[in-house]
């Protein structure tokens, strides 16, 4: 199983460039960032961390296809993975629909149809391909890029049937997020879906980013309880006292490190390749990202 | 007068990376990163240079907000300030039309103005890229990018300026002779003449030739911009050979001009900069 870790750009990105060393320096396979939107630019926040590392892989996990156009995206993305050296993965998908509606002042729009239509176009811009369209999504005429762009993988961070489906058509890796009893069945609905669209569903790396926090059982309950009633928190002024043992058990990766290490294996069962540590990590970030790094463990 | 140094996003990473640092080690003050749909995006690039550069000014310019949303340029520049040291700047402008309209971008309402206020509002420092009076005219600016370097034009648009700013000329540059990238120079040219404003068109009445120069571009028959190229390099270009360039940035100066911008694609001649800023720096 892979590790890696989980930020968003809501960190202050001095903070995020230590907390990357700090995983570069201990083996962390990728560091994927998240993006409020509200928050800073991603493909900044992403080549800032890059010219600030070598090694370790670099994800957006994920940017919404839905705020900008999409050649900013590709000659965005195509940058990162230049400058980085090849490090770079594109994690796109929809995004959190309370934010898009604040800025996008409606829900997003046939959903399926335009993140198909983006990721077909993606593809082929990065490809170097001539590009020629109008659609209800995009108007582009004979767009091509004027640089070369190293390969680059494309993952898609979705939820709901159809769209899982369509990551398992299309998506170079997949990552998940939420409570890990309906995950067992959406990594299933992704791996069908590849074998009937003539993919090996094997070599579709499925990421689980989820809170994680490393920590003695009472300890970590106490902070995994306060991240779960955040992530709960889209859900209309549900405190703390109502966030149960049963959602923090099912959101959280928690517990000492033998008990992560019997989930992460429990994980690896499952299907999961990729394992996001999401914050808070535990009561001493660097400490918890040391103590999991690949370099301390068997 | 300052000088500036231009890097695009279609030049090789290896370049940018070499050159950024040539032009802080000999003493450029600005390193200005262009934008272009078909080009890599100027925010990793700016970032990648942040990283490897220390004092040297780094301007996006242009970025245009048609393309891009004013909050992310907002907080990226935001961002580049607070943790290299606040030492970059937003050229803005609305880009070109014809690149802006191969990705789906058509420029109607005016989201400069909105755009500027947002940037202000942040006390970020923002340069206008301007050729028209409209444009020239806006007061709530910390410079101007001109696109203009023939001291006859640029003579013109200064005009239009409302309340003395600080003025950039920026145009497409080369040390003469050099055959690898002298097509890359007309191109630029013919670029900057398409998009060039009516006004000024009919002002020194080149409506003609810009129509027909606009034609070639738009079906990319980029040989055919040889028949232009007296006109193209003499009125669009910071170009020749050392002391024609020497030349020309004396009566720049002697208007007033506060910056001379070499622009792409001088920056892809490590070696051309070295010689000519020997002499001018």
């Amino acid at each position: 199983m892979r590790l890696s870790l989980g930020i968003t750009t809501a960190l202050p990105i001095d903070q995020a460039i230590n907390i990357v060393r700090l995983s570069e320096e201990n083996n962390y396979y990728r560091v994927w960032v998240g993006e409020e939107l509200q928050g800073p630019d991603i493909f900044t926040y992403v080549s800032i961390l890059a010219s600030n590392t070598s090694d370790i892989g670099l994800g957006t996990g994920i940017t919404s296809l839905w705020v900008r156009n999409l050649a900013v995206i590709a000659n965005s993305i195509s940058g990162i993975q230049i400058n980085s050296g090849g490090r770079f993965t594109a994690g796109l998908g929809v995004g959190g629909i309370p934010e898009l509606q604040k800025i996008l002042g409606e829900k997003p729009k046939e959903t399926i149809a335009r993140v198909r239509e983006n990721i077909f176009l993606l593809r082929k811009i990065i490809t170097g391909e001539k590009i020629t369209i109008q659609s209800d999504f995009n108007d582009f005429q004979r767009y091509k890029l004027a640089f070369k762009v190293p390969s680059l993988k494309i993952y898609l961070g979705v939820r709901g049937k159809k769209m899982l489906k369509l990551a398992g058509e299309i998506a170079d890796g997949v990552i998940f997020s939420g409570p890990l009893k309906p995950l067992i069945n959406d990594v299933r609905i992704v791996e069908k879906s590849a074998k009937k669209n003539g993919r090996n569903p094997n070599e579709i790396i499925k990421v689980l980013w989820n809170p994680f926090v490393l920590s003695e059982k009472n300890e970590a309950i106490n902070l995994a309880r306060d991240v779960v009633s955040v992530m709960l928190g889209s859900m209309p002024k549900r405190s703390n006292e109502l966030v149960v043992e049963r959602e923090i058990l099912d959101l959280c990766i928690y517990g000492n490190k033998e008990e992560i290490m019997r989930k992460i294996s429990d994980l690896k069962s499952i299907g999961f390749n990729e394992l996001a540590l999401g914050p808070p990590y535990g009561k001493n970030p660097s400490k918890v990202i040391e103590s999991f790094g690949r370099r301390n463990q068997d | 007068m300052d000088f500036g140094i231009n890097f695009n996003g279609n030049q090789s990473h290896i370049k940018i990376r070499d050159g950024t640092k040539i032009a802080e080690e000999i003493g450029f003050d600005y390193i200005w990163v262009g934008e272009n749909p078909q080009f890599i995006h100027p925010f990793p690039i700016i970032a990648t240079i942040a990283g490897i550069t220390s004092k040297i000014t780094v301007g996006c310019g242009i970025i245009s907000p048609y393309l891009n949303k004013c909050e992310n340029i907002c907080t990226t520049f935001k961002m580049l300030n607070e943790n290299y040291g606040n030492r970059f700047i937003i050229g803005i402008a609305p880009g070109d039309k014809r690149s802006l309209k191969e990705v789906g971008i058509n420029i109607k309402e005016d989201k400069i103005k909105k755009c500027i206020s947002k940037l202000k509002d942040l006390e970020l420092t923002v340069f206008l890229g301007a050729a028209g009076p409209k444009l020239l005219g806006n007061t709530s600016i910390d410079g101007i990018l001109l696109n203009y370097v023939n001291p006859e034009y640029v003579k013109w648009a200064l005009k239009f300026i409302k309340e003395r700013t600080y003025v950039a000329t920026y145009s497409p540059s080369l040390l003469l002779p050099d055959r690898k990238y002298k097509k890359s120079l007309r191109t630029a040219a013919a670029t900057v003449a398409a998009g060039s404003n009516k006004e000024f068109q009919r002002e020194f009445n080149i409506e003609d030739k810009v129509k027909d120069i606009q034609h070639i571009l738009s079906r990319k028959d980029y040989g055919k911009l040889k028949k232009y190229d007296s006109f193209l390099l003499d009125r669009f270009t910071l170009s020749g050979n050392v002391h024609e360039i020497n030349d020309r940035i004396q009566e720049l100066r002697k208007l007033g001009i506060n910056q001379t911008i070499f622009g792409c694609p001088m920056s892809n001649n490590l070696a051309s900069i070295k010689k000519l800023f020997s002499i001018i720096g």
